[in-house]
């Protein structure tokens, strides 16, 4: 929602980043106010991924130019986890698997580590447990899946409910969702839908990285971004989604020319 | 009659053709005991005050104890002759004409990997050996733990302790035996081990071996296992402790539809030097073995793990299987690790593996991600990578302590 005097969160200019010495983007600008939800759209390869990877700080990622303020601060002064405790998530689009270590010990740990960032209490296994039950319904996962080892044998609808269901449990103030919409049946892009809907609230944002207009039907964006080539190349409301449904991403390219 | 002075006399008599070992041969390359061993040792160990027991805390408490102080056996027995025909305790210096102590006696040093130098070294030093004896279809349900527990004196010579345990368990037989070797830190220690198994047709054992020796002792220990038909050994090993430790374990098939399963975790800090080497033996139809192999190495650890599998001629229809997995957390940590396989029959299922891997970049960011620092990640991948062999462990308060330890430690290293 687009609220009037609302705080900027994230503020990103001229942002150039390269892989392996191959510049990816080439000038990103986009700011994003408590209370809403922006979107990126664009082809495969434009960048959105980098985006993403670059603002949580993966090391395969270097940042070449511009800056980026998160509430007001450079983000790139903090460390990855500290970013994470500062706020900032990512769903990955491709979840990572932990062989051995159990999903309910890795969600206690990654809360705890917020909690005590923020000077709250931690929780024990018990009063954790408590939070969990009250999450869970969020995405409507099967308690099971708690005690196996994190994301490992997961299908891909279930890795991507276990990414919204730490979003839940993290309650980040500024969400990147990075294709959390692809391989998803309509079951569970509901279900993952319904979750981001009800954890958006006045005061923390969503980025949401996609490449269909699907996923806009059921999270409705205040602002939609067009990413081509490293570059924002385009803004608008939520009807420009359609237009790009309607006519493909070839069609920016006929109006660059 | 066989006596213990008339075993020690057969070690020091073997004793007198063998040298140890220079680094010449294929399986001490890594190590060179013949410059390495201790010129001077001893065999009086730190006293202990009154109620002094800093084992207590490895004591597993839903298991019978069996007790090793500085090399000597000091528990009376747990379990006596009287409870229907179980044994656990010790053959001792006052020899018995009984059938079943003969019959026990005359097992010792039998098994082939114990007639080299270390089984020999052991053997003329031999006072009491414990035994565990279970009669034919008899299943103990309570763990025995058999424990070492050594102290040099600050500033005295190398103490040298060399337990030897007996585990025989006859036909139909099921017991589960925890060993468990420790020493204290700061002064040198030499532990020299043997532990002799034989299973006879259909036995049962479960066996979890713990290492975890004091930062000045050379631990030495071999596990010498002789098994009949469609008898079955599940080992559990983890060597943890030590300054200088290697382990042998030779397994012998002895008969038809025989299970060997092996799992253990190396893991190595410091300037530790961890060694494994195995042999199964599979010499009969039907034989079956695994063997799950972790090794997570740190700062300057240096790993060796060489797995020999052996199927002879006649070993139709077996299946072996062997991996190992290493993990090295640091770039100056290193592995030797070879599967080695000699394969004589020809109808038989034989995979092995070998991966040697560093902290997984992305498994990594991942943690990163969610606001879990660098360190606490690092010691979260270390912990999940072991625990596919730790959670394998059949008893509860030996895992839930190992996971502890883990948790504990893999914290640094990097
Ligand atoms: N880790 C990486 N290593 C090498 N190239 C990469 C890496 N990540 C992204 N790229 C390259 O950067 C470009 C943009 O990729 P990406 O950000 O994943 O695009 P999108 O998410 O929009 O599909 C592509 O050409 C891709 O090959
Ligand atoms: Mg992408």
């Amino acid at each position: 929602m687009i609220v009037a005097d609302s705080p900027e969160v994230l503020v990103i200019s001229d942002l150039t980043a390269s892989v392996e010495g191959v510049p990816i983007l080439k000038g990103v600008n986009l700011s994003i106010k408590a209370g809403e939800i922006h979107a990126i759209m664009g082809p495969n390869g434009s960048g959105k991924s980098t985006l993403s990877k670059v603002l949580t700080g993966h090391p395969d990622y270097e940042v070449t130019g511009g800056a980026v303020h998160y509430l007001g601060a450079d983000l790139f002064a903090l460390e990855p986890a500290e970013r994470a405790r500062a706020g900032v998530f990512l769903a990955f689009q491709y979840p990572i698997e932990i062989p051995g270590v159990s999903n309910s010990d890795f969600l206690r740990l990654s809360y705890n580590a917020r909690q005590k960032h923020r000077g709250l209490p931690e929780l024990d296994l018990l009063d954790f447990g408590d939070l969990l039950q009250e999450k869970l319904p969020i995405v409507e996962m099967n308690p099971a899946f708690l005690s196996r080892s994190v994301n490992e044998g997961f299908s891909g609808g279930e890795k991507k409910r276990n990414e919204i269901l730490q979003m839940a449990i993290l309650e980040p103030t500024l969400a990147i969702l990075d294709e959390t919409d692809s391989g998803l049946d309509i079951d569970a892009l509901r279900i993952v839908s319904q979750g981001v809907n009800q954890l958006t609230t006045p005061e923390n944002c969503c980025l949401l990285i996609t490449h269909y207009q699907r996923l806009l039907q059921y999270i409705i964006p205040d602002y939609i971004h067009v990413m081509a080539e490293g570059k924002i190349t385009l803004t608008g409301d939520r009807t420009l989604a359609e237009d790009l449904e309607a006519r493909g991403y070839d069609w920016l390219r006929e109006t660059d020319a | 009659m066989i006596t213990m002075a008339s075993l020690q006399q057969r070690g020091r008599e073997q004793l007198a053709h063998l040298q140890p070992p220079t680094g010449q041969e294929e399986e001490w390359q890594y190590l060179r005991p013949a410059q390495m061993l201790p010129s001077v040792t001893t065999t009086e160990g730190q006293p202990l005050a009154p109620h002094d027991a800093p084992w207590q805390p490895h004591l597993i408490p839903e298991a019978h104890h069996g007790l090793w102080v500085n090399g000597r056996w000091c528990c009376p027995s747990a379990l006596g002759l009287e409870q229907s025909g179980l044994w656990f305790g010790t053959l001792g210096p006052h020899p018995s004409e009984d059938p079943l102590w003969q019959r026990l006696a005359g097992m010792i040093s039998q098994h082939p990997a114990t007639q080299d130098y270390f089984g020999y070294c052991n053997l003329a030093a031999l006072g009491e050996v414990a035994v565990l004896y279970v009669p034919k279809n008899r299943a103990i349900a309570q763990p025995i733990q058999i424990l070492s527990y050594a102290a040099a004196k600050p500033q005295g010579d190398c103490l040298w302790v060399q337990p030897r345990c007996l585990v025989v368990l006859e036909a139909g037989s099921r017991a589960t035996l925890v060993e468990t070797w420790l020493s204290e830190d700061g002064a040198p220690l030499w532990h020299n081990g043997v532990t002799e198994i034989y299973l006879d047709d259909g036995a049962h054992l479960d066996h979890v071996m713990v290492q975890q020796e004091g930062s000045h002792t050379l631990h030495f220990q071999t596990t010498a296992l002789s098994q009949a038909s469609h008898s079955a050994y599940r080992g559990y090993g983890m060597a943890l402790g030590g300054h200088i430790a290697r382990q042998t374990i030779q397994v012998q098939q002895g008969g038809p539809a025989t299970d060997t399963a092996l799992s253990g975790l190396i893991y190595g800090a410091a300037d530790q030097h961890q060694e494994l080497y195995t042999t199964i033996d599979l010499g009969h139809p039907h034989g079956t073995s695994r063997h799950l192999q972790k090794v997570i190495l740190g700062d300057r650890a240096h790993g060796v793990f060489r797995g020999k599998i052996q199927v002879g001629q006649r070993a139709q229809e077996t299946n072996a299987a062997q991996l190992s997995r290493t993990l090295l957390r640091s770039p100056k940590s290193r592995i030797d690790t070879q599967p080695q396989l000699e394969i004589l029959a020809d109808n038989v299922k034989c995979s092995h593996g070998v991966t040697v891997s560093q902290l997984d970049a992305d498994e990594l960011f991942y943690l990163l991600s969610r606001g879990i620092d660098p360190p606490a990640a690092a010691r979260l991948l270390s912990y999940g990578f072991a625990a596919e062999v730790v959670t394998q462990i059949p008893i509860p308060s030996v895992r839930s302590a190992l996971e502890a330890w883990l948790m504990q430690h893999t914290a640094s290293g990097l």
